[in-house]
């Protein structure tokens, strides 16, 4: 099949779906949304190829559709065709999603869309600001609701790609009838897309005071529109299949109708449910058909087996470990989520009971998580990828079947140590009292090179979670690290992590009274001048001042992202993977979800404190220079400031165990994450974190200029609750001690990395590395990913990549091939501290 | 009652030092040092006092030094502590060590140059019941060494050289009041690490080690011998601080030249561990003699 065959599919299909929600327009928005994804599945499913054990895979971007979370419109260069210089820029989003369309024909083949993939992203990465102000200014762009509506990278619901549109649409000549036709389409989306919504909902006083662009431009504040980092509870699914679904709200709906509620959205479930039937005999019947195709004797075998599960699913309850994850698998790719929770609670016993009933041995079962990894680590990949990032939980308080649980989670382990492959981010929660086998297995890898899992102490989180979400011990236990690690309880809480906050501009911004020098605009509050912050409490204060207004903002435009997703559909497939959905017949955004709620990704947290200590003691304590002289020298970025930075750079910096500095960390974070949840409770959410996890430190370092604690514009933030990269002098168990000091009782997700030499997990100095961990969590150390590497590889693979494909990192809450990372995310791997 | 008052002069402070005795370990490194090997791998801390290191290939002549040189080119090694002020930090990790069976090294430098303020920081670590460790050259008056018995679970006693006309070469010391004190110790019952640096063409030889190997199996204190192989690191701060570097240019054997030598010494090839380990002590009992 062709490429433009391919793409002629992708637009019929984005002709079906568009009638399919004119003509149910006038519905009851759940069966609305019912109705277009019964049009949109199996439409967008790809086809099974030879190394597939198990059914499902999707075309992540149809041009539109109903989708959880979607980025597009990424290539403005691409659209109006702006130069494609500033390091091949074709970003002005998060920069972590992908844009690779494909699209199976009836032969199975496959189209590859021009795009780019994550490891690509990452190294376009160095996006010049200025490109994007060239790019926007170049655009002459209007209105800001040009960019919020249409250019907005980031959507959730029914979305469109307007720039992947227009292109198709320039293809055909003006007047054409086709080209009226993709016109009209394009106007009618503009109109009607659910970020559109959202925008024509979001406040005026809100608007104002977010940044310009939808997706993060790099500055202080700036939001996403989208549904993301969420994990099901797939016992609710799994358990009793899906007749037992079919039950579930069959009695639902006869309760609500003797009770004389609207039973429409019953019959959106009940139309979801015909699509999972309709996904699962459609991958039935090519399995089949494949199977009796196949010339390999094993192969055939193997593709009759995939075809009976695929049939079994239909009308029954799981009977075994493969039918267990082929369900699993496809009610996944219709839920649209990328977190799979606690999967060793899920599949425990089906991996169990065909291990002990002799139906499967243990390596035709390990054959088969294997598959499952493979799928998911497609996902990422040049297969079709449009979203990475995606976690399993293993381990932890809270499993019904944990003995079975556990053999799973070392069978999980033993598929990740022998794939290698970035992705699933394999995480183990564990809590005193745990099977100790499995974090010795976990320290084992690890020892050998990998980067997972990652490790999760379960005796902080649990109250942590408790704490933070108002949640019952009960549902704490279920809490699940989603993404990157922000927080959230498996098929419990939801909270979208749609709000990103800069906390080093932040800073800048209050000691210019709120105006950004960068952007030469006013985008803070007025919080006064800096010769009238006489005391270092009286500065604090102002940024408090000014964090406190901007969360308050935030909360206010993330609960009316979930009044319009209420409005606009059901989000089916979440909300019967979630708690009390389904019984109340209500979706995870009008009152099913038992927690609904937000987090904030935040950068800088450590840059901020380590400024705010050189700040105290160079201007306040030691009065070396003014605050207007520090301004100044930070503004000149430096400039013949050499001795003053110094001077900076040689005051307390985090991770040194120096509570100067520890002190003032601690008291930022626990402000900014109460205030957030004061914030969000004021604003009608559940709750309202703040986690540090992403690796934004370094998309933000060229837009962020100097700040005071010697770092220059240019240069990488902090990564999560790291010390700034090389900042940490004083030895592995200090750096540990700065961590443990961190609060624990409200933030919405914290992640450490720790990078150690490649024999500190080996031979006599295990009993050490182990007896460092154990002391680590028995204080109250909450969350680490380490990675085992010896520097000299790391140098060797920027100078041969071709010879270290197989090196794997992580980059704050992601995993990566390090070869694929553009040089200054490598630089950054490379100049942490290396603990040898 | 110990001295927290008691001060000296240290130039560094390890944390997770995991090669200077048991466990995970803090080493507090003291300056001032009565050898001077050829192989020295803390130049820095042979003088007494604190002093000015300069790194040449920092500096670009902006002639600011007066001010602190902003580049980093000069740094003051050394500084005057209290007992006290290293307690702060070495407390700091107590978990850890309870943990991992480790503890306070006190390293150097020779520690006994500074008999007042190792004897005093010994004494705070063992009232908080952390385990303490000496690692010296032994070249000391056994007096002074005799002092530190009761508060020092574990002697990190260097064997430099076995030969004692050899070891005047190399350290400019002779080893007779060395290998004395060594004997005095063990007969006073004190724990001891034997802690070898063996230099490729200086010491590597084989009636070197079987000294090494002789003089462990006479002794009954003995723990385990272990295995220094030379690394060119101090010759960087040898320039800084203005000292010469003899062994300029000589290369750090290779793992399997180091595993040969400790096979020449009896030690099991594998681990490290030595072939005629005695009975250990239970770590953080002071011992009963003095």
């Amino acid at each position: 099949m062709t490429e433009r065959s391919a793409e002629q599919r992708k637009i019929d299909m984005a002709f079906a779906f568009t009638r399919a929600y004119q003509e149910a327009v006038q519905e009851h928005p759940a069966v609305r949304e019912a109705l277009c994804l019964k049009t949109q599945f199996p439409a967008i499913c790809l086809g099974v190829e030879d190394r597939h054990l198990f059914a499902g895979r999707k075309l992540y971007k149809p041009l539109v559709g109903f989708l959880t979370s979607i980025n597009v419109n990424m290539e403005l260069s691409a659209l109006y065709d702006m130069p494609r210089h500033h390091g091949g820029r074709r970003y002005l989003g998060d920069g972590f999603s992908t844009d690779t369309a494909q699209l199976a024909d009836p032969e199975g083949a496959s189209v590859q869309g021009e795009s780019l993939d994550d490891s690509q992203m990452i190294s376009n990465g160095k996006n010049s600001y200025l490109a994007d102000r060239d790019a926007l200014a170049g655009l002459n762009l209007d209105s800001d609701e040009f960019i919020r509506e249409r250019l907005a990278i980031n959507n959730s619901g029914y979305c469109h790609s307007y720039v992947e549109l227009k292109r198709i649409e320039a293809r055909h000549p003006a007047g054409s009838p086709e080209r009226q036709q993709i016109e009209e389409m394009i106007d009618f989306w503009n109109e009607h897309s659910s970020r559109s919504r959202f925008n024509r909902a979001l406040p005026d006083h809100v608007k104002k005071n977010m940044g310009r662009a939808t997706a993060f431009d790099n500055r202080f504040t700036s939001g996403f529109f989208r549904v993301d980092c969420y994990s099901l509870d797939y016992a609710l699914i799994l358990e009793d299949g899906v007749p037992g679904l079919e039950k579930r709200i069959r009695e639902s709906k006869q309760t609500a109708e003797k009770a004389g509620r609207n039973t429409e959205p019953f019959r959106a479930m009940e139309i979801a449910v015909e699509v999972l039937k309709d996904v699962c005999m459609h991958y039935a019947n090519e399995t089949l058909k494949a199977s009796f195709e196949s010339t390999d004797p094993d192969r055939r075998r193997e593709l009759l087996e995939m075809s009976r599960a695929l049939e079994n699913i239909i009308c029954n309850k799981p009977a075994n470990l493969r039918e267990a994850i082929q369900l699993f698998w496809i009610y996944n790719l219709l839920s649209d989520t990328y977190n799979y929770g606690r999967l060793d609670m899920y599949l425990g016993d089906y991996y169990c009971d065909d291990i002990d009933s002799g139906r499967l041995t243990e390596a035709e079962a390990l054959r088969l998580i294997k598959g499952l990894w493979v799928l998911i680590s497609e996902i990422r990949g040049a297969g079709g990828a449009a979203k990475s990032n995606t976690r399993i939980l293993i381990g932890g308080r809270g499993r019904r079947n944990e003995a079975n649980a556990d053999r799973f989670a070392t069978a999980a382990m033993q598929a990740t140590y022998e794939l290698k492959t970035p992705e699933p981010n394999l995480t183990l929660r564990f809590y005193r009292g745990q099977n100790e086998q499995l974090f010795q297995r976990a320290l084992d890898m690890i020892a050998n090179g990998n980067v997972h899992p990652i490790l999760y102490n379960d005796d902080e989180h649990i109250p942590l979670v408790e704490h933070a979400m108002g949640a019952s011990r009960e549902d704490a236990e279920q809490y699940t690290p989603e993404g990157c690690g922000e927080l959230a309880i498996n098929g419990r809480a939801f909270g979208s992590p749609n709000n990103m906050m800069n906390f080093v501009d932040g800073l800048d911004l209050v000691l210019h009274n709120g105006f950004d020098t960068f952007m030469r605009e006013q985008r803070g509050i007025e919080v006064g001048t800096v010769n009238e912050f006489t005391t270092f409490g009286a500065l604090v204060d102002a940024f408090k001042k000014q964090i406190a207004f901007t969360l308050d903002i935030l909360a206010q435009r993330h609960a009316v992202e979930h009044q319009v997703e209420a409005a606009e559909a059901g989000f089916l497939f979440i909300s019967m993977g979630t708690h009390g959905c389904v019984e109340n017949g209500k979706s995870v955004f009008n009152g099913g979800v038992p927690y609904l709620g937000g987090i904030i990704e935040s950068f800088g947290l450590t840059n901020l404190s380590d400024s705010l200590a050189a700040i105290k003691r160079l201007v306040y304590d030691r009065r070396l220079m003014t605050l207007e002289e520090l301004v100044a020298i930070m503004d000149a970025d430096f400039e013949g400031h050499e001795r003053e930075r110094r001077l900076m750079l040689n005051c307390p910096k985090f991770g040194n165990d120096d509570d100067a500095v520890d002190s003032i960390y601690t008291e930022m974070s626990t402000f900014v994450n109460e205030t957030a949840n004061e914030a969000g409770r004021r604003h009608g959410l559940d709750y309202f974190l703040i986690c540090n996890l992403n690796p934004g430190g370094l998309y933000y370092a060229p837009y962020t200029k100097a700040s005071a604690d010697g770092r220059k514009n240019g240069d990488p933030l902090a990564m999560g609750n790291n010390p700034t990269a090389g900042r940490d002098t004083q030895g592995l168990t200090a750096l540990l001690n700065s961590m443990t000091k961190l609060e624990k009782r409200s933030h919405g997700g914290y992640v450490h990395n720790l990078k150690v030499g490649p024999d500190s997990l080996k031979g006599e100095r295990r009993r050490n590395f182990d007896a460092l961990l154990k002391t680590y969590f028995e204080h109250h150390g909450c969350q680490i990913m380490v990675t085992a590497i010896d520097p000299r590889e790391l140098e060797n693979a920027m100078k041969r990549p071709e010879d270290y494909g197989h090196l794997l990192v992580r980059v704050c809450g992601w995993t990566c091939r390090f070869t694929e990372l553009n040089a200054r995310f490598q630089r950054e791997i490379i100049d942490r501290t290396l603990y040898a | 009652m110990p001295e927290m008052s008691t001060s000296g002069i240290i130039f560094d402070i390890k944390r997770y030092a995991i090669h200077d005795g048991p466990g995970i370990r803090t080493t507090v490194f003291l300056k001032g040092c009565p050898l001077n090997c050829l192989w020295c791998h803390n130049p820095q801390s042979i003088s007494p006092k604190p002093e000015t290191a300069f790194y040449k290939d920092r500096c670009v002549s902006c002639g600011k030094c007066a001010e602190g040189c902003p580049f980093g080119a000069r740094k003051l090694v050394g500084r005057t502590v209290t007992a006290g002020d290293v307690m702060e930090t070495v407390r700091r990790d107590a978990a850890y060590y309870a943990n991992s069976g480790g503890g306070l090294t006190i390293s150097g430098g020779e520690p006994l140059m500074q008999p007042a303020f190792t004897l005093g920081l010994l004494q705070l670590a063992r009232a908080e019941t952390i385990h303490t460790c000496v690692d010296t050259s032994g070249y000391a008056p056994f007096q002074t060494l005799e002092k530190l018995i009761p508060f020092t679970d574990l002697f990190l006693f260097d064997i430099k050289e076995t030969d004692d006309e050899k070891h005047r070469a190399a350290t400019g010391v002779g080893n007779a009041r060395i290998l004395d004190n060594l004997r005095r110790l063990d007969c006073a019952g004190a724990q001891t690490i034997l802690r070898c640096p063996i230099v490729p063409g200086l010491n590597d030889r084989a009636d070197h080690f079987e000294a090494i190997r002789a003089l462990a199996s006479e002794l009954t204190h003995v723990e385990k011998v272990e295995i220094l192989p030379f690394h060119p690191y101090g010759s960087d701060m040898a320039r800084a601080v203005g000292r010469p570097f003899p062994l300029d240019g000589l290369k750090a054997p290779s793992p399997e030249t180091v595993a040969e030598w400790e096979r020449a010494v009896g030690l099991h090839p594998a681990g490290g561990l030595p072939l005629y380990q005695h009975k250990r002590r239970p770590l953080g009992r002071p011992p009963s003699a003095g």
